[in-house]
């Protein structure tokens, strides 16, 4: 107890020594004398207080460096799956009133037809939303989306005006799947500026660029309402589909009585004429489908 | 006698304070409101859908009454008046009203507004918008495939 009572007096002593020194030094400074302070610099290391002050400062740029880290991982634009999950629901929003989807209708036990489908065919761990639309302008679509994960649009006008069966609607939406598993609808809205942006960071940049989501949305439309797929990619769609079924006799059948439904709907009802341009065409699935059986 | 006669009145001394202890805690469980309806407090749920909406009554398609986002927390409570087992009455704030079971979850999800926040703050979705993007999901045919044990 005493020798720490000792220790402080020191302590106090050496501080006003050095007070003191500071001042002569600033005054002998003045005078263009200098005074040598490594003297009293081995005290201060003792005292642990060099340390302490560049521990603190380590802290507190520690702790700069992850606010600035934080600040600068809210610019992340998002990765591919993210943003088509993301874009094609804002695109279905977008385009709700057109689509007349928002009126509540019965599913037609679709899910469990497709559901039941896709498994017998190995499509296991598949999750998949339907959205029924009245429209016939829009007959079908599988939208970009996450990995196993399934965004379709269904025309209730198309399918009812053909009276599709619970099955031939299934292989429908699965000649989707396949369309959207071999990433045409991508391949189709993506732009070369998009490649530039996707997964990044815009930190530098701090603000995505105004025409890049527009002309993202533009090329949705073009594809969906005007262009629609080449004749080389619904060709590979249909091969890949064939080689799908072909060992069931049945889902053959079906798929070719829904081509040939099709192709009947789109030479004879004016309302579904445009279907070819976006789908072609009915007529050539058909033969494809032939030709693979023979080459097999 | 006298003895026995004071463990009793002890005994039931007891017995009358632990019925109301039991009656206090019940009270924080219970919340009755004034059509009689018993609703069970369950906890904080957060919204796991980018939209979700909150509606009067259990139906797809029912009036709205709120949209919430992502992320946001509602106080969720079992409604013995509901018939529907897919819902869940809910309070927002001062807003009550009901929302779809599968909307909400107890562990709060990374939403794309938190991951993205930023680049989801550029894209201006005005309140139609967000309501429609609620409904969204009610409108969908859901499925999901799984692996078939034969």
């Amino acid at each position: 107890m005493k020798g720490r009572l000792t220790l402080s007096l020191f302590k106090i002593i050496l501080f006003l020594i050095v007070m003191v020194g500071t001042v002569l030094a600033k005054d002998s400074s003045e005078d263009g004398e200098t005074i040598d302070i490594s003297s009293i610099r081995d005290v201060i290391e003792n005292d642990k207080l060099t340390s302490v002050v560049s521990e603190k400062n380590i802290e507190l740029k520690r702790a700069q460096e992850e606010k600035n880290k934080r600040e600068v991982a809210k610019y992340a634009f998002p990765i591919e799956e993210d943003f088509w999950q993301f874009l094609s629901e804002y695109w279905l929003v977008k385009n709700g009133k057109l689509l007349g989807w928002d009126v509540i209708r019965p599913d037609y036990g679709l899910a469990e037809a497709f559901k039941t489908m896709l498994e017998n065919l190995g499509h296991y761990h598949q999750k998949f939303n339907i959205l029924l639309i009245d429209s016939s302008e829009v007959c079908h679509f599988s939208f970009p989306s996450k990995k196993g994960n399934y965004v379709f649009v269904l025309s209730v006008p198309f399918i009812r005006t053909m009276n599709l069966s619970k099955l031939e609607i299934s292989l429908l939406l699965f000649e989707d799947l396949i369309r959207k598993n071999l990433g045409f609808f991508q391949h189709h809205v993506t732009t070369a500026e998009f490649k530039n942006w996707v997964g990044k960071n815009y930190f530098a940049k701090k603000k995505v660029d105004e025409m890049l989501i527009p002309k993202i949305l533009e090329n949705y439309d073009n594809l969906i309402f005007k262009k629609g797929f080449s004749f080389q990619e619904q060709f590979e769609v249909t091969k890949v589909v064939f080689s799908n079924i072909e060992k069931d006799d049945s889902l053959v059948l079906a798929y070719k009585n829904l081509l040939h439904k099709i192709d009947a709907l789109v030479k004879t009802n004016e309302r579904f004429k445009n279907y070819v341009k976006i789908y072609p065409s009915p007529e050539l699935q058909l033969g494809w489908i032939g030709s693979v059986k023979k080459s097999l | 006698m006298a003895q026995k006669n004071i463990a009793i009145l002890i005994l039931l001394l007891q017995l009358f304070m632990v019925g109301d202890s039991l009656g206090k805690e019940s009270e924080y469980q219970i919340i009755k409101s004034e059509k009689s309806d018993k609703k069970v407090y369950m906890g904080i749920f957060y919204v796991n859908r980018i939209f979700s909406t909150i509606v009067k009554s259990p139906n797809v398609g029912a009036t709205p009454i709120k949209t919430v986002e992502c992320g946001d927390s509602v106080k969720v409570f079992e409604s013995s008046l509901l018939s529907s087992r897919d819902w869940y009455y809910v309070e927002k704030g001062k807003i009550e009203g009901l929302i779809k079971k599968e909307d909400i979850s107890l562990q709060k999800e990374q939403c794309f507004k938190d991951k993205y926040p930023k680049f989801y703050g550029e894209l201006i979705l005005d309140d139609v918008s967000r309501y429609y993007w609620g409904t969204l999901f009610e409108r969908y045919v859901k499925g999901e495939t799984k692996v078939k044990l034969r």
